[in-house]
């Protein structure tokens, strides 16, 4: 019998299992019940499965059966609940008693209901190789868009069978990559929305707002999932369950030709803009390639600087040349001398060197003359090679247009949506190539005049038909080049702008009164529109209304360097014009002479350059200066403001570059110019940071190094100038105080706020005070710097405390430092640790207050002021 | 049949003869010395004024021409010699006499090369790239770790930080660069 059989077994198990299975156990149970509360199947599995294992160490087979029928559920109902309870013995059971228990529970098999609705099961997901996420992400990114783009197709009523097979396509492959990184939740995903598409494609007049939104939701869900870092995938995918059975079911619906509810929108505006990619470089087809930034930049400085050597080849190539010439020449001279000789009567000797003469400068000359023609073909090739090459790897910065603006059109769609009006973007113009810079700083403006226009351009449906306009409003983004610069357009054939209504409120907050406002242009009048504070309505809405956008629309296309222009018609459109430069890496300056080494003023930051003479240099209060039309203008000398060495200039015409801004006008002396130039503006390493004075760097053609000069930074730098030297002949000697060597101290903490702390108390004290952020940082600074103490923590990454003090007192130099441990630690154990390393002091960080770190520093070192530190 | 058509094999397939087996079973059984794992350094030798030093591989790009330096404006770090154009794209050059504390001038027995030009070495750690002058480049070579020796006490305090050890090689006395805190305190001193 069953009973026998497990009190024999029961003799087998030894009293320490038992326990163990019964703590084991209750844990199990806990979470089990925790998990029926709370409705977390994934909570309830784990907890069965484990109660399972332990059962089955422990041979308590009779309640096996019941635990696998529980853990077969699929819902967590009431009677699941109930069923639970009866496991409630066990758990309140003893080593001695349990299987009396056990024996006593007569549990039976059930059968537990399952009541959830006939949903496609949710089915569990599994780890997977990263580098396969990667490849996943790369290809939702770009069937989303394609999704997308067809979907708004379909809306728009202009959807053909090619739109549905691609999207079919596309649904097809989103699914077999799912299937790739066995991300099964989304396989059943693609393959439903796959199913939908074949569905609607025979049955066109399925289509309506609910069915469009949940095909729009499907892909949304997706494109959500771009957000989510690969590590915490699965997770996401777990707690977003519910949706996707959702989601699924909803599609399941459509596919069967059911009705569907309206659902209610969730704007989830996860435009693809965000997401993209920041280092991709251009693509015209669909393979991708990510490329770090940082290789990219290499790739770039070798190919110019390949270009910048090819250069010498020519000019190398007509020096042989002439060398070519030269020796012809000497072998001309050669038959010359034959000639002459041959007159006389000469030496056999000499003349059989004269035959091995010419014979030599015969083979010479063929040499010469084939090894110049192989030259000149080289560097043909050559020269054209590394200008193709470069001119490829330039075309890197370009990417399409469609680029930067492919979550456009879903995003207008969504926003007509949520203020009821009917609206489509056009795009005319997705291949015109813009520079990645000027496309990445062109989003957010670009973005914000979308939004106005269907905020406040469009109207809605009613009052367009009204008007005789067609129910749906068309947003157009256009883009072209043309005359070496880039345009942009954004019309929207809504109601534009009412001139009278800007007359109006402009009369009103008093910037211009009544008489003057009735003679300013439609174009006076729009700008207007960009002042900051500016609006035409009175309401605000989340979208815009409140007056700063088209004012930081402006600022952030004049800082590419662009312009912006309006222009309407009242109640039929309103247009913006965005004129740019084609690139931003590329840029037109003034080279000059400064100390002997190359600069460039950037031509559009300056006002002009003369040469002037000597003799219309003014002096007042030993201040230079010069008139300019009528007005007076400061002078100073470039070496002066860029603290330069430079040699006196002996000329009479004297090379002056004007500057302004905006209030006064200032005159730079150079060396000498050096022309006008179209420079490729190079970074400079930015190990120095932001370099005073200077904006960028370039190249001569030779390769050497140029800086381009910041003239915002120059102007603040001359006025301080100005200012110092009136002050410089004011200030008498100054006292000089006694210069006492200053104690320094290195604190080492992997904390920042401990590290701060110490810092300010010491400094507080007089010391000067250096930080460490680990061993490694602490052991690196105290070797180069000269300090009278180190302060340290234990706990630290790469190098903890210990070892720092052992590395400091085995280093023959640095033995006789004073260390002090401060550390949270605070067993004896570690206190002896510490100093047996060769601590001179520990302190612990929970008995420490400030008085204590201080007398402790004053102890080793002496207060901050004393002379005579440690060597 | 087969046996004729097969005569390689045969050849190949033959018991090997006594003597044979006797002599390969002596060597086989002889004790194993182990060998003895030499921990070597990889370094570039360089000279700069009088000195020698060695620097390890791991941290060295490449070696070049002197290159035009530009002064970089309101700078008055005695380390900085100013900007130079590396593979096309703007890098910081400094020197290391400073840091080195490398005094005197070269003197006719320094060298090691037939001829001697001088040249940049640019190196790079760690996202960091640094560009130095040197008065001569010898080559890369191995150095056995054990032969490596202490600094010696009459090494100037400043300079011996930055050497892991010295070595005595052609009669001439190679600094071991400790690239790490080299590396470290260019940066921290910008």
């Amino acid at each position: 019998m069953a009973i026998e059989r497990e009190k024999a077994k029961k003799l087998s198990v030894s009293p320490e299992i038992v326990q163990l299975f019964l703590e084991e156990f209750s844990r199990d149970y806990k979470l089990l019940k925790e998990g029926s509360e709370t409705g977390s199947l994934s909570d309830v599995k784990k907890a069965l499965q484990g109660i399972l294992g332990s059962l089955k160490i422990v041979h308590l087979d009779s309640v096996i059966p019941f635990v696998e029928a529980l853990k077969g559920a699929n819902a967590i109902t009431k009677e699941f609940c109930q069923r639970v309870e009866e496991l409630d013995p066990i758990s309140r059971a003893t080593p001695e008693t349990l299987f009396q228990i056990v024996d006593n529970l007569k549990l039976q098999s059930i059968e537990v209901e399952n009541t959830s609705p006939p949903a496609p099961k949710v089915p569990e997901v599994q780890e997977v190789d990263a580098s396969l996420l990667d490849l996943f992400y790369v290809e939702v990114e770009s069937q989303v868009s394609v999704l997308n783009q067809g979907l708004l197709t379909l809306e728009s009523e202009q959807g053909t069978g090619e739109t549905y097979r691609t999207l079919m396509r596309a649904a097809h492959s989103l699914k077999g990559a799912a299937r790739v990184v066995e991300l099964a939740p989304l396989v059943t995903l693609g393959h439903a929305m796959e199913d939908c598409f074949v569905a609607l494609e025979m049955n066109p007049d399925r289509h309506c707002r609910a069915v469009m939104d949940t095909l729009f939701q499907s892909v949304d869900f997706f494109a959500a999932l771009l957000q989510v870092p690969k590590e915490f995938l699965h997770e996401y995918l777990k707690k977003q369950e519910q949706v996707l059975t959702q989601l699924s079911s909803t599609l399941g619906l459509i596919i069967e030709g059911k009705e569907i509810e309206e659902v209610p929108v969730v704007t989830n505006k996860v435009g693809t803009n965000e997401n993209r990619p920041r280092t991709t470089p251009s693509i015209y087809e669909d393979r991708v390639l990510r490329v770090s930034t940082k290789r990219l930049n290499c790739l770039m400085g070798l190919a110019g600087e390949s270009m910048v050597e090819s250069l010498w080849l020519q000019p190398f190539g007509e020096a042989l040349t002439s060398l070519k010439h030269l020796h012809a020449e000497m072998v001309h001279n050669v038959d010359q001398i034959r000639e002459a000789l041959r007159v006389e009567d000469v030496n056999p000797q000499v003349n059989h060197y004269l035959s091995g003469l010419h014979h030599h400068a015969n083979v010479c000359q063929q040499t010469i003359d084939n090894r110049l023609s192989e030259l000149e073909m080289f560097i043909r090739r050559h020269t054209s090679l590394s200008e193709r090459l470069y001119g490829e790897v330039i075309d890197i910065r370009m990417r399409p247009l469609s680029d930067g603006v492919k979550g456009f059109p879903r995003i207008v769609r969504d926003l007509g949506r949520d203020l009821g009006k009917k609206v489509r973007l056009k795009i005319i113009g997705e291949d015109t190539p813009v520079d990645r810079d000027i496309l990445e700083k062109l989003e957010t403006p670009l973005m914000h005049l979308l939004r106005n226009a269907v905020d406040h351009g469009i109207e809605p449906p009613e009052v367009r038909v009204e008007h005789g306009k067609p129910e749906e409003g068309v947003v157009t983004l256009q883009a072209t080049h043309r005359s070496g610069m880039l345009y942009i357009t954004i019309t929207d054939d809504g109601r534009g702008i009412d001139l009278e209504q800007i007359k109006k409120k402009v009369v009103k907050d008093k910037i211009v009164n009544e008489e003057v406002v009735d003679n300013l242009s439609e174009s006076e009048l729009l700008d207007f529109l960009f002042l900051p504070g500016f609006t035409t309505t009175d309401n605000v809405t989340e979208i815009s209304g409140r007056g700063v956008g088209l004012n930081i629309v402006q600022n952030m296309i004049q800082e590419v360097g662009g312009t912006i222009r309006t222009s309407t018609a009242k109640g039929h459109h309103l247009c913006f014009d965005l004129q740019l430069p084609l690139t931003l890496s590329v840029i037109r300056a003034l080279l000059v002479e400064i100390g002997g080494e190359p600069y460039a003023f950037p031509l559009s930051r300056i006002m002009r350059s003369i040469h002037l003479p000597r003799s219309e240099i003014e002096v007042i209060e030993n201040r230079q200066f010069f008139r300019s039309e009528e007005k007076n203008v400061g002078l100073v000398h470039s070496s002066q403001v860029l603290e330069l060495e430079s040699e006196p200039l002996s000329d009479d015409l004297i090379p002056v570059v004007m500057l302004s801004d905006r209030m006064n006008l200032y005159g730079v002396v150079v060396d000498r110019f050096c022309g006008e130039k179209d420079l490729v503006v190079q970074e400079v390493d930015p190990v120095l940071g932001k370099m005073p004075g200077i904006s960028s760097g370039a190249f001569m053609e030779d390769g050497s190094p140029l800086l381009i000069i910041d003239v915002e930074d120059i102007l603040r730098s001359i006025d301080k100038l100005f200012y110092s030297t009136d002050l410089q002949a004011v200030q008498s000697t100054a006292i000089s105080s006694e210069e006492v060597p200053v104690k320094r101290i290195l604190v080492v903490d992997d904390s920042i706020t401990v590290r701060e702390v110490e810092c300010r108390l010491l400094q507080n004290k007089g010391y000067e005070v250096q930080t460490a952020v680990d061993g490694v940082d602490g052991w690196n600074a105290v070797r180069i710097g000269d300090f009278d103490l180190v302060i340290t923590d234990v706990d630290m990454p790469r190098m903890n405390g210990i070892d720092l003090v052992l590395s400091i007192k085995s280093d023959q130099r640095l033995q006789s430092m004073p260390v002090m441990i401060v550390s949270y630690k605070d067993r004896e154990n570690d206190r002896k640790m510490g100093l047996e390393a060769g601590a001179d002091y520990y302190l612990t960080k929970a008995s420490f207050h400030d008085e204590t770190l201080v007398d402790a520093v004053i102890d080793l070192i002496g207060p901050s002021d004393e002379p005579g530190g440690v060597e | 049949m087969e046996d004729e058509f097969y005569p390689a094999d045969k050849l190949l397939t033959r018991k090997p003869d006594h003597d044979y087996l006797e002599e390969w079973t002596t060597m086989v059984q002889k004790e194993k010395v182990a060998r003895k794992l030499t921990r070597d350094y990889s370094l570039l030798l360089f000279r700069i004024h009088h000195e020698w030093f060695g620097l390890s591989t791991a941290v060295f790009n490449h070696v070049c021409e002197n290159k035009a330096i530009h002064s970089i404006p309101f700078k008055k770090n005695p380390m900085i010699l100013g900007l130079v154009n590396i593979g096309g794209q703007i890098r910081v050059c400094v020197t290391l006499d400073k840091l080195l504390n490398i005094s005197g001038s070269a003197e006719k027995g320094d060298e090691l090369s037939s001829v001697v030009y001088d040249r940049m070495i640019v190196i790079e750690q760690e996202e960091n790239v640094w560009v130095f002058p040197v008065d001569e480049v010898y080559g890369i070579f191995q150095f056995d770790v054990e032969k490596m020796e202490n600094v010696p006490v009459n090494v100037s305090k400043s300079s011996a930080n930055y050497l892991k050890g010295v070595f005595l090689w052609k009669g001439k006395r190679i600094g071991f660069l400790d690239e790490e805190l080299l590396c470290y305190s260019l940066k921290t001193s910008l």
